[in-house]
Formats: structure tokens, sequence, C-alpha cells
């Protein structure tokens, strides 16, 4: 198993946000989390890469085998997770500096063309579109040649031509054997996706369905988040 | 004690080479004596002269006309000082419409503890010529004293890039005094950076700036230690259509002190300043200040100023760290990309240099 997530209980200071979280991520497999906002899916994806302030009460990740529970963000990196975040801050260093370090670091020779050079003189994430900021986000993804890629909505803020060229970036990292969990928020971009292995639906800091992906998305359409979790309850 | 190759090394590190075979020219002066005046045959055919102050007083008359010109004497005790001394320091002179591409290097260094070096150096570049300066000051001994004074006249439509790197001894005090004297439409792009902790230094060039003359200042200054950097400048707007920036940006760590004096005076209608000062504090005990002054002495200047002064983004360090940075790492992109300014005034050719110098800075920070 790839990436494996064992009962896992995530508090931040002293409020339990994430409860028994449990969910099993294959080579090459795509997995998409649905849920309303603040159900916990961005918090789910910070905790598995490491972020404060979120602090694993209890349970274990897993990765290749590995107990990587409580390492530091950039030791997952390093073996091969990466997060693109929904919204990456603006920092004062040029686009294409951090892209030269980050091809230095992961050993990459080609910049992705996804990140427009128009942005390398930029400091990145300054003053960007939605659009331009998925795409870099992505772009840098992309350097890390991850074996796992978690995905924090990359398709929100995007144009109808932006989402097909995230979905084509995300296709092209499933096929190299990457697995990626996908969080989003309206699903648009699933119909893009070759193939989407499993879907969960997450309320309130829970994992409350997970099943085929068709399955779970005419669920989410026909009975909505509420309808789902007063029948969990 | 360090042996002369360990000099030459740290020399090397502030991009001083001592042997002098990567510059077109060089002077290099040690304490208070010339180490070494090399003029390679680019120079030489295109008549630039670069030599000894004393002896061009002595064998060329019109020099004594740029003398205390772009500075009082009696500007303050450090400058009378120098006035009442022997003259050590060098002459440069650029004839007109002489453009010189590849640099000329300026180095000064203290080898001795208890050292009081002066230096007064004039710089000449005549109606359209255009050169590049590279100037390293740097000490490697013990308390020492350093005090420079520097002349600058860039006279119509000439352009001077004028980079200095500074790497003293924790123990050096350091009293640069720079006055700039830049004619109609020349331009004076300056380029400053401190590397190394050092006791106490106190340094602000004054531009004056004619009709459609350009300044950029650029300083890049890191305390470390219990360093006093207080260093900024002062630009004055002397002539319609003069424009100027004041680019700063300061690193405070351990229990450093660093402080940003930037002013711009406008005397002219349709001139533009602008200062833009920025601090980064690394830990609790040191401290940063910014003084910007704006003064208008006429209607129809515009003139206008940033400043800021702050912490890391710890969100920032988090993102770097996600990407696969340690801690460390993260820290020194950061301050890395703080420090990224003003490059682009400089010509290509002197750009790896000041690179290797803020990457120095990059890797000196620690958060």
């Amino acid at each position: 198993m790839l990436l494996k997530i064992v009962n896992l209980d995530v508090s931040i200071r002293d409020k339990i946000l994430l409860k028994r979280i449990n969910l099993e991520v294959e080579r090459g497999e795509i997995h998409v989390i649905f849920g309303p906002n603040g159900a916990g899916k961005s918090t789910l994806l910070k905790t598995i890469i490491g972020l404060p302030p979120y602090k694993i009460v209890s349970g274990r990740i897993l990765f290749n085998g590995e107990d990587i529970t409580n390492l530091k963000p950039y030791e997952k990196a390093l073996r091969g997770i990466a997060l693109a975040y929904q919204n990456p801050p603006p920092l004062d260093v040029k686009t294409r500096y951090l892209i030269k370090k980050m091809k230095e670091k992961y050993g990459i020779k080609d910049v992705p063309e996804i990140i427009p050079a128009y942005l390398y003189d930029r400091n990145i994430f300054s003053g960007f579109s939605g659009g331009e900021r998925k795409k870099t986000e992505l772009g840098l993804v992309m350097l890390q040649n991850p074996k796992v890629a978690l995905l924090d909505e990359p398709d929100s803020g995007v144009d109808v031509d932006g989402i097909k060229d995230v979905a084509k970036i995300i296709n092209n990292l499933r096929e190299k054997g990457c697995g990626i969990v996908l969080v989003t928020h309206q699903g648009f971009i699933t119909k893009h996706l070759d193939d989407i292995n499993k879907a969960h639906i997450m309320v309130d800091g829970r994992i409350v369905f997970s099943g085929d992906f068709l399955d779970v998305y005419k669920m989410i359409l026909t009975k909505g988040y509420k309808e789902i979790l007063k029948g969990e309850k | 004690m360090m042996n002369e190759r360990n000099k030459n090394d740290k020399l090397s590190a502030l991009g001083a080479d001592i042997s002098g075979r990567t510059y077109v020219g060089s002077y290099i002066q040690k304490n208070e004596n010339i180490v070494r005046i090399m003029v390679k045959e680019l120079l030489r055919k295109n008549n630039v002269l670069l030599m000894d102050l004393a002896d061009a007083v002595d064998k060329l008359p019109w020099v004594k006309d740029y003398l205390w010109r772009a500075i009082n004497p009696e500007e303050d005790s450090y400058v009378s000082e120098v006035s009442e001394r022997k003259l050590h320091g060098t002459l440069l002179y650029v004839p007109p419409q002489t453009v010189i591409t590849l640099p000329i290097q300026l180095c000064f260094f203290i080898s001795e503890s208890g050292v009081k070096q002066d230096v007064h150096n004039v710089i000449v570049l005549d109606k359209y010529s255009e050169i590049t300066l590279n100037t390293t000051c740097a000490a490697i001994a013990g308390a020492a004293f350093h005090l420079g004074i520097t002349e600058i006249y860039v006279k119509s439509n000439a352009k001077l890039n004028y980079v200095m790197i500074h790497g003293w001894s924790p123990d050096t005090f350091v009293r640069p005094r720079t006055g700039s004297i830049v004619e109609r439409g020349g331009m004076l792009n300056m380029y400053y950076a401190n590397l190394k902790p050092v006791r106490d230094i106190q340094a602000c060039p004054k531009i004056i700036l004619k009709e459609n003359a350009v300044a950029n200042t650029i300083s890049v200054l890191l305390g470390l230690d219990e360093s006093i950097i207080r260093v900024g400048s002062k630009i004055v707007l002397d002539g319609k259509g003069a424009k100027g920036e004041v680019l700063s940006r300061a690193i405070a760590q351990d229990e450093s002190k660093v402080i940003m004096p930037a002013e711009v005076d406008a005397y002219y209608p349709n001139t533009k300043g602008h200062i833009d000062c920025k601090g980064l504090q690394l830990s609790k005990d040191s401290y940063i200040e910014s003084i910007p002054i704006l003064k208008s002495f006429t209607e129809g200047s515009e003139l206008t100023h940033e400043a800021t002064i702050g912490k890391l983004s710890e969100e920032g360090l988090n993102y770097l760290m996600s990407k696969g940075f340690s801690e460390e790492e993260a820290v020194s992109l950061l301050v890395r990309g703080f420090i990224d300014v003003g490059l682009k005034y400089l010509p290509v050719v002197v750009r790896p240099q000041v690179e290797i110098a803020l990457n120095i800075i990059a890797k000196t920070a620690k958060g």
C-alpha cells in the first residue's frame, strides 16, 4: 500500500477536527474527497503532509509501509508526498528562483509547461489570478515528481479551459503511477479525469461514506450533504 | 595569524581579486599602502586613468578641481581628519564617450589590528561615458578604523554603475563619506551590501542630481552579532526632471541594530523621488529603524515613500517546508527573496558577483 491512514484523530488547540479517518491509496489510483465547507477536507491533506497547527492525537500515517506520522513536512515531501495548496501564500521569492531551487532539490531538468513563463520574474503567487495560482502550484507539485499528490481544490477559481489543463496534469501524474488524493468542492473537474478509483464523503471531520465514484457523486447530487449526514447519524 | 592565502580567500569571497586578472583595471590598497594598480590594454587605449590620487594631483593640475567639491571637508570630524592627512586613494577618470563594459575593481582592506585606514577616491566620468565599478572593502584583522572619502562626478549623459561589497571584522569602525554630483541626463546606480559583522558603520552617500539626471541607490544590510549599522542615502533633486529612488533592505539578527536613513529633497518641478525601506527582524534582541525623509521646496515634485518592518512569514516557511525544504533552507529562500531588489539597475556583467554576495547573506541569516 502506497499511502495508508489508520484511525487518525486530529486536533487543533484541544478541539478534535478529524475523527477516525481511514484511507488507503494504491499506486496510480485517484481518490476524490467530497464534502461541504468546513468538513475537514483541507485539514486532512495538511495533516498528512504534517503542517502546523494540526496535531495528530492518535492513529498512524504509513507511506510505503513506513510510519511517517511524526515526520516533518520536508521529510515527507522528500519521500514523495506533495501537497498542492488551495491558496498558496504569496512569497517574496521570484517564481524563477523557487523553480530553480526545486529543480536542484528534485533533480528535475524541465520546467512543467503549465507554469506560465511570463510569471517567472514575478514574486511567486503575488498578484496572481486564480488560474495562475493553481497552474503554478500544480507545476511545483510536478517538479517534486511525487509518488502521492494531495491536491486541494485545484479546480476552484479556474476557468473551463484551465480546468481541462489541470485535469490533464492529474491524468499524467496518475499514468506515471502517482497516487492522487483530490479534494474538490464542486466536482466539475472529475468529468475530465480518465479514471477515478474511489470517492469519499467527508462531513463534520469524518469520512462518512466511501465507494465507487459514480455512486458517491450521484448520492451527493440527489441527497445533498445534510441528508447524507442525517442518514449516517 | 592569518596567512596571505587565507587573507586572499577571505577577500575573494567578497568578490575581490587580488591578482586583478579578472578585471580590466584594479586598484588595491592594504592599510595605507597601494598593493597594486593594474591597468589593462582596454583602459590604456581608451585613455582611462586609474592611478594613485596623490600622484595624480602632482602630475595633473586639473585633478585639484575635483578635490573637496562633492564633499565639504568640514562636513564632520571624520571628513575633516582625512582632509588634513596625506592623500591615500585613487583617481579614476573616464574620457568623454568612452564606454567600458567590463568592470573595474577597487579594493581596500585592513590587514592589521590598530590600523586607521584613510582613503580618498575621486571618480570622474566625462560626458557620455559609462563604466562599472566593483568596490570591495574588508578588514581581516582585529580592531581597526576605516575612513573613506569618495567624490563622484558623473558628467552629462554619463553613467556609473557602482557596486560596493563590505565585509568588515567585528571590531572595525567604518565611516565612509560619499558625495556625488550627477550632471544633466547622467545616471548613477549605487549598490551596497554588507555581509559581515562590524562594530559600527555610518554611511549616507549624498547624490546631487541635475536636470533629467537619475540615481538609484540600493542598500542590502545584514546586521549580525552586536553590529551597529546606519546606512542609507540622500538624493537631492536639483534640476528639472531629475529622478531618484532609494531602496533599502535590512536584516537584523542577534543583538544587532540596523538603521536605514533615507532622504529625498526636491528643489525643482517635474522631479520624482521614491523611498522604499523594508526590514526583516530575525531575533527578539535586534533593532531596526527606518527613517524616511521627503522634503519638497517646490511645487510639482512627486515624492513617495513606503516602509515596513516585520518578521519572516510563518505561512511562507510552512509552505516551503511542505515543498521539501528544511527550515534552514526555507529561511534562506525567504531571506534571499527579501533582498532580491535592484539588480535590474546593474549591468549583467556584474550581477553574478552581487548574487554571490546575496547568497552569502541568505545563508548567514538565521530565523
